[in-house]
C-alpha cells in the first residue's frame, strides 16, 4: 500500500472524485479483484447500492473488503457527503497519461468480467437500470448524523401515544383537557367552545369540541375518526391521537394505534359504566387486545370521572386490581412493569396537569400528575439520537395515514415514518398505484425540515404534475411509500402465522373477513390452511388455534413485507362481523 | 321465465320451449343447460355469399351476409356472466340447414325475451325443479342493497339466487384536522361521497320495481346517505323517490365491503320485512352450521364422503350443497348427487341447494360444496371406514 502514498500533496484537492481512469495497473487489479466480493457482501445488506459507489469504498479504503463494507454501512443512503469527509483521509496522486489508457483499456474487458462473476442481476441494479434513472439527490447536501443530532426538534424526546376506550370513557375530553392545559389551545377558543355547546345543550361536550371537529361528531356526540394533534411541554413533544371508542369505528382506531408507541386506555370510574364497558362486548378489552396484538407493549390506566366517585381510593383501587389481573392475564399479556395508573378527572381537569390541596378525598393519591407522566414515560422508542447508525442504514418506508390536497398543483401526504430516513429532492415510489414522485418539501409539526426520520409524523408535498395518472386519488390511506427498489410488495395473496381469539363460529376457508394492516383495511378471506399447530389439518380453525395459512385480498392488491423486514408493516389483524378474532404476522408473499 | 310448450317421452326424454325474463332466469338457464344437451334457436351467422354465375358472381365472393337461421346446436360449452344480461353456447349443429352444414360449430346467444328449445335426453328431478320454480307465477322478489362505510359505496340487486354488484364507488376522504373549524375538507369530500353515492342510486335502482332497498353501513354513513337521497330528492323533484320512500330500510353491518350485505341479511328483522325467503334460509342455515361446527362436538361435517357415510347411518338433519355440484360436465357426477339429495329426502333430510351465486353459497362452495347437520354427534366421522 506504501505505493499509494505519493509526496506530491499539492495534487491533492478536497474535490478529488475517485476516477476509475485514472488508477494505475496495480491499483486496477486489486480494485476488480475486491469488487465482487464486496458486491456479494453488500447485496445481501442493501441491494440499492451502485457499482460506482462500492468501487469507490473500495479505493478510499486501500481495497480492503472489510473497511470498504463498513464505510458503505455507515454512509449509505448518504453518498457524496460522507464520502467527502473520509476522503480527507486519502491522497493519491493522479496516475500519468499512459496509465490511463491502459485502464481504460483494461476497464472495458474486466468490466465485462467482473459482471459475469458477479452473476446475480437481481440484487446488483447497473447504474442504467431504469428505476435508478428515476433516483433523484437531496435538494440540499448535509451531514446527515450530524443534523440527526444536532436538530433542536430532534433532540427533544418523541412520544406518541394513543388514546383508547369505551365509548364515553372521556377520551376526547381528556384530549381536549390536555391540549387546553399545555397552552395547544387558548381559552378563547374553549370560551367558544363552551358557549356553542351550551347554545346546544351540551355543555359536558366542550372540551371534547377541541378534538371532534366535524359537524357530524358533534351533532352526534361521539367521536367517528382518529383526530392526531402535536402538543410540547418543555421536556418532550408529543404526537396525541385521540381514537373513537364506539364498536363501528374500530377500524379508524387501529389505524391510530399503528401511528403510536404507547397506549393510554381511559377508563369510566362511575359505578356501573366501567364494568359495561369491561364486559366481553365492552371496547375496553377489544381495544386492548388490539394494542397489544399491533405491537404496543405500554399501557397507562387512566381512571377517569373520579370526582364523581368522590375520588374514593376504595373505588380507584378496585379498578387498578381488576385492570391488572385483566392486562396481565396469559390472553393480554401484558409485562406488569409496562402498566401505570392514573386518576384523573378529565372535565375539572384535577390531576391531568395540576391537583390543588383542596379535595381533601383526594389527599391519599401522591403519585405524578398525568402531564407529569407524559414527560417521564420511557417508551424505548423516542430517542433517535442514540441509534443513527442504524436508522442511517435502514431503507426508507413510510404508511400513508393521509392524503391532502394543498392547491391544484400540490397535493400533500401525512404519514409516520417506519424506518430509515428521507430527505426533501429524493423520489419515493408509492405502492401499490406504482408512482415515482419526489419530494418537494418536507414539515414537521408544520415547520420545514431537512430529512424525516423513523418515528417522526411528517408530511410530504408532492407535485400534481409528477403523477402518472394526474389525480392524487390513486393514492390512497395504508398505501406504503419507500425508497425506489425497495422489497415491499403489492400482493394478493400471502401466508401469514394466525393466531386467533375468541370465535362464535370458526374461520373456514373462504369466509370472508376484513383483514387491517396499520391503518389499511381490506376485504380478504381464507384460501387455504396450510397447518394447524397441534392439530390435523383441517378446512376449518377454531378458537384459540394458532396455524399457518394462505390469505386472498379481495380488492386492489395490498403493499406488505415481511415481518422480518419490517415488523409494523408485517402484522395483520382480521376482524368478522365487527369482533376482532385474530392477529398474525406475515411469513411470505 | 315463461315455459311455452313441453314434450316428455316415457324414457323421461324430452323438450321444453322457454323464454327467460329476467337475469335471474338466465341463471337458471345456466344451471339447467347441459353438455350434451340439444338447443333450438333463433340465432345469427355470418353467412358466405354463394358464388352465382353471372356478371356480380366475382364481385358478391366472399363477402359475408349477417343471417338469421334458426339452427338445433348440440352444447359444448356455456359461458355466463351474471353481471350481463346474455348467455353464451357454444357446439355443433345437428339439423342440416340451406346455409349452415351440419356438424358446424356455431355460438349462439340466449337473450332475454327470447324463446329456445331445450332437448335433453334424461329430464331428472333437479331439472324439473329448476323449471317449475323458475316458471312459478309467485311474484319474484328483487331488492337492491346498497353497503357502504366513509370512503366506500357498493350498489348490489339480490334476487333470490344471486347477488349482483352493479356499483362499487370510491373516494378517498382526507382526516379531519383540528383546527379546521367544522371538519374543512373532511366534510366537503363527504358530502360530495354522499352526493356521488346518491346519484349513482338514482340512476341504476329502479325503485318502482323493487321491493326494497337496504342501506347498510356501520356509524351513521346509512342515515347520513338517506339524508342526503332526502335533499337530492327535494332539490330535483324526483317524485318516484318519494312514492318510494317507505322501501327504503336502514340497517347496520360492521363493515362497507360487501360481506357486510350478508350480515343484513340474516338479521331477522330485515329478513321479516323482506318475505323473500330462499337466501335469508340459506344464510341462517350455513350460519347454523358455523356456530354448530365451533361447538365441535361432531354434529357439523364438510366434505362428500363425510356427508355420505352420515346419510347412511341416517343421522342427518340438514343437507347442505351448492348448484355448482350439480353443473358438473361429468354426468355421473351430477347423477351421483342427484341420488344423494333424493335419498336425502326420501329419509326426510332438509335439503337445501346453495347459490352459488349468494355469499353464503360461495363460502360452501370453497369448503367443498357440500355439509350435513347432525340429528345427534358422530365424533370420529371423518376416520369411521376408512381403514
Amino acid at each position: 500500500m506504501a505505493d499509494l502514498v505519493d509526496d506530491d500533496l499539492v495534487d491533492y484537492s478536497e474535490d478529488e472524485e475517485f476516477n476509475e481512469d485514472k488508477l494505475n495497473d496495480e491499483d486496477y487489479d486489486s480494485l476488480y479483484d475486491a469488487l465482487p466480493k464486496l458486491n456479494g457482501k453488500v447485496a445481501q445488506y442493501n441491494d440499492q447500492i451502485g457499482d460506482l459507489d462500492l468501487k469507490e469504498a473500495l479505493y478510499y479504503n486501500y481495497f480492503n473488503i472489510d473497511d470498504a463494507f463498513n464505510e458503505l454501512k455507515e454512509r449509505y443512503p448518504k453518498k457524496k457527503q460522507i464520502a467527502s469527509v473520509t476522503k480527507a483521509k486519502s491522497n493519491f496522486a493522479s496516475p500519468s497519461p499512459d496509465d490511463k489508457v491502459t485502464a481504460a483499456q483494461n476497464r472495458s474487458v474486466e468490466q465485462d468480467m467482473s459482471e459475469l462473476k458477479i452473476g446475480t442481476p437481481e440484487k446488483t441494479p447497473t447504474p442504467t437500470d431504469k428505476t435508478v434513472l428515476k433516483n433523484t439527490k437531496p435538494f440540499k447536501k448535509i451531514n446527515l448524523p450530524e443534523e440527526l443530532t444536532s436538530n433542536e426538534t430532534f433532540k427533544k424526546p418523541r412520544k406518541s401515544f394513543v388514546v383508547i376506550g369505551h365509548v364515553d370513557a372521556g377520551k376526547s375530553t381528556l384530549m381536549g383537557r390536555l391540549l387546553f392545559e399545555v397552552g395547544a389551545v387558548d381559552g378563547k377558543t374553549v370560551n367558544n367552545l363552551v358557549r356553542q355547546a351550551e347554545k346546544l345543550g351540551k355543555g359536558s361536550f366542550a372540551l371534547a369540541w377541541v378534538m371532534d371537529q366535524t359537524s357530524e361528531e358533534r351533532n352526534r356526540g361521539v367521536t367517528v375518526d382518529i383526530c392526531a394533534t402535536n402538543f410540547e411541554t418543555d421536556k418532550c413533544r408529543f404526537v396525541a391521537i385521540d381514537a373513537p371508542g364506539h364498536k363501528d369505528f374500530v377500524p379508524q382506531m387501529i389505524g391510530g394505534v399503528s401511528q403510536a408507541d404507547f397506549a393510554v386506555l381511559v377508563v369510566d370510574a362511575i359505578g356501573g359504566e366501567f364494568e359495561s364497558g369491561f364486559s366481553m362486548d365492552g371496547q375496553t378489552k377489544e381495544h386492548v387486545i388490539l394494542a397489544k396484538s399491533l405491537g404496543l407493549d405500554r399501557v397507562c390506566v387512566v381512571v377517569n370521572k373520579m370526582d364523581k366517585e368522590n375520588w374514593a381510593e376504595i373505588r380507584y383501587k378496585e379498578i387498578v386490581s381488576q385492570l391488572n389481573q385483566f392486562l396481565t392475564s396469559c390472553e393480554i399479556n401484558f409485562d406488569s412493569s409496562k402498566i401505570d395508573f392514573i386518576p384523573i378527572s378529565g372535565l375539572t381537569g384535577t390531576n391531568v396537569a395540576k391537583r390543588d390541596g383542596k379535595i381533601q378525598e383526594f389527599s391519599w393519591y401522591k403519585g405524578p400528575t398525568f402531564i407529569e407522566y407524559l414527560n417521564q414515560v420511557d417508551t424505548g422508542k423516542e430517542a433517535i439520537t442514540s441509534d443513527i447508525d442504524t436508522v442511517l442504514q435502514e431503507s426508507f418506508r413510510m404508511v400513508v395515514t393521509d392524503v391532502h390536497e394543498i392547491s391544484n398543483s400540490d397535493f400533500e401526504i401525512t404519514g409516520k415514518v417506519d424506518s430509515g430516513v428521507i430527505q426533501p429532492g429524493e423520489t419515493i415510489h408509492v405502492n401499490p398505484s406504482d408512482e415515482y414522485l419526489p419530494i418537494q418539501s418536507i414539515t414537521l409539526h408544520e415547520k420545514p425540515i431537512n430529512v424525516a426520520v423513523r418515528g417522526e409524523i411528517v408530511s410530504f408535498m408532492f407535485k400534481k404534475s409528477n403523477l402518472k395518472s394526474k389525480s392524487f386519488e390513486d393514492v390512497r390511506r395504508g398505501d406504503i411509500l419507500s425508497q425506489i427498489n425497495s422489497p415491499v410488495k403489492a400482493v394478493k395473496n400471502f401466508t401469514v402465522r394466525l393466531n386467533l381469539f375468541n370465535m362464535k363460529k370458526p374461520l373456514l376457508v373462504g369466509t370472508p373477513f376484513v383483514l387491517f394492516r396499520n391503518n389499511y383495511s381490506v376485504p380478504a378471506r381464507l384460501s387455504k390452511i396450510i397447518s394447524i399447530e397441534g392439530g390435523k389439518k383441517k378446512q376449518h380453525l377454531v378458537s384459540k388455534q394458532v396455524a399457518t395459512a394462505e390469505i386472498e385480498i379481495r380488492d386492489r392488491p395490498l403493499p406488505l413485507t415481511n415481518y422480518e423486514d419490517t415488523k409494523t408493516l408485517g402484522r395483520v389483524v382480521i376482524r368478522r362481523e365487527g369482533i376482532t378474532i385474530g392477529a398474525g404476522i406475515v411469513v411470505d408473499l | 321465465m315463461r315455459l311455452l310448450k313441453q314434450s316428455f317421452e316415457k324414457d323421461r326424454s324430452g323438450s321444453v320451449t322457454l323464454v327467460p325474463q329476467d337475469k335471474e332466469d338466465l341463471w337458471q338457464c345456466y344451471n339447467l343447460i347441459q353438455k350434451n344437451d340439444e338447443i333450438k334457436l333463433s340465432t345469427h351467422r355470418n353467412i358466405k355469399k354463394a358464388s352465382g354465375g353471372g356478371l356480380t358472381g366475382g364481385k358478391e365472393k366472399g363477402k359475408q351476409e349477417r343471417k338469421v337461421l334458426t339452427l338445433r346446436v348440440s352444447v359444448e360449452d356455456i359461458e355466463y356472466l351474471p353481471s350481463e344480461d346474455v348467455m353464451r353456447i357454444r357446439g355443433k349443429t345437428t339439423e342440416p340447414n340451406e346455409f349452415v352444414p351440419l356438424q358446424s360449430y356455431h355460438t349462439a346467444e340466449i337473450e332475454l325475451q327470447k324463446s329456445f328449445t331445450l332437448y335433453k335426453e334424461d329430464w331428472d328431478e333437479v331439472s324439473f325443479e329448476i323449471i317449475s320454480k323458475a316458471c312459478s307465477i309467485e311474484e319474484k322478489a328483487e331488492v337492491g342493497a346498497i353497503v357502504l362505510e366513509d370512503g366506500v359505496a357498493h350498489l348490489c340487486l339480490v334476487t333470490d339466487n344471486m347477488t349482483v354488484l352493479r356499483n362499487k364507488i370510491e373516494k378517498s376522504i382526507p382526516r379531519k384536522r383540528r383546527g379546521e373549524g367544522g371538519g374543512g375538507s373532511h366534510d366537503k369530500a363527504l358530502t360530495k361521497f354522499y352526493e356521488m353515492v346518491s346519484t349513482t342510486v338514482f340512476r341504476n335502482f329502479d325503485l318502482e320495481k323493487l321491493k326494497a332497498i337496504i342501506i347498510a353501513s356501520p356509524g351513521f354513513a346509512a342515515s347520513s346517505l338517506l339524508d342526503t337521497l332526502n335533499t337530492m330528492a327535494t332539490r330535483e323533484n324526483n317524485k318516484i323517490f318519494f312514492q318510494n320512500k317507505s322501501k327504503f330500510i336502514v340497517a347496520h353491518s360492521s363493515t362497507g365491503y360487501l360481506q357486510g350485505l350478508e350480515e343484513v341479511l340474516k338479521d331477522p328483522s330485515i329478513q321479516k320485512s323482506l318475505s323473500n325467503t330462499k337466501f335469508a334460509r340459506e344464510a341462517s342455515a350455513f350460519e347454523e352450521f358455523q356456530k354448530v361446527l365451533n361447538e365441535d362436538d361432531g354434529r357439523a361435517w364438510y366434505g362428500a364422503s363425510e356427508a355420505e357415510k352420515a346419510l347412511n347411518m341416517g343421522a342427518v338433519r340438514c343437507l347442505m350443497l351448492t348448484d355448482s355440484l350439480f353443473r358438473s360436465d361429468d354426468i355421473s357426477i351430477r347423477k351421483h348427487y342427484i341420488k344423494l339429495t333424493e335419498d336425502a329426502k326420501g329419509q326426510g333430510v332438509e335439503v337445501l341447494v346453495f347459490s352459488s351465486l349468494h355469499e353464503s353459497g360461495e363460502q360452501l362452495n370453497q369448503l367443498t360444496g357440500i355439509a350435513v347437520l347432525l340429528k345427534y354427534p358422530i365424533v370420529d366421522l371423518d376416520e369411521l371406514e376408512e381403514e
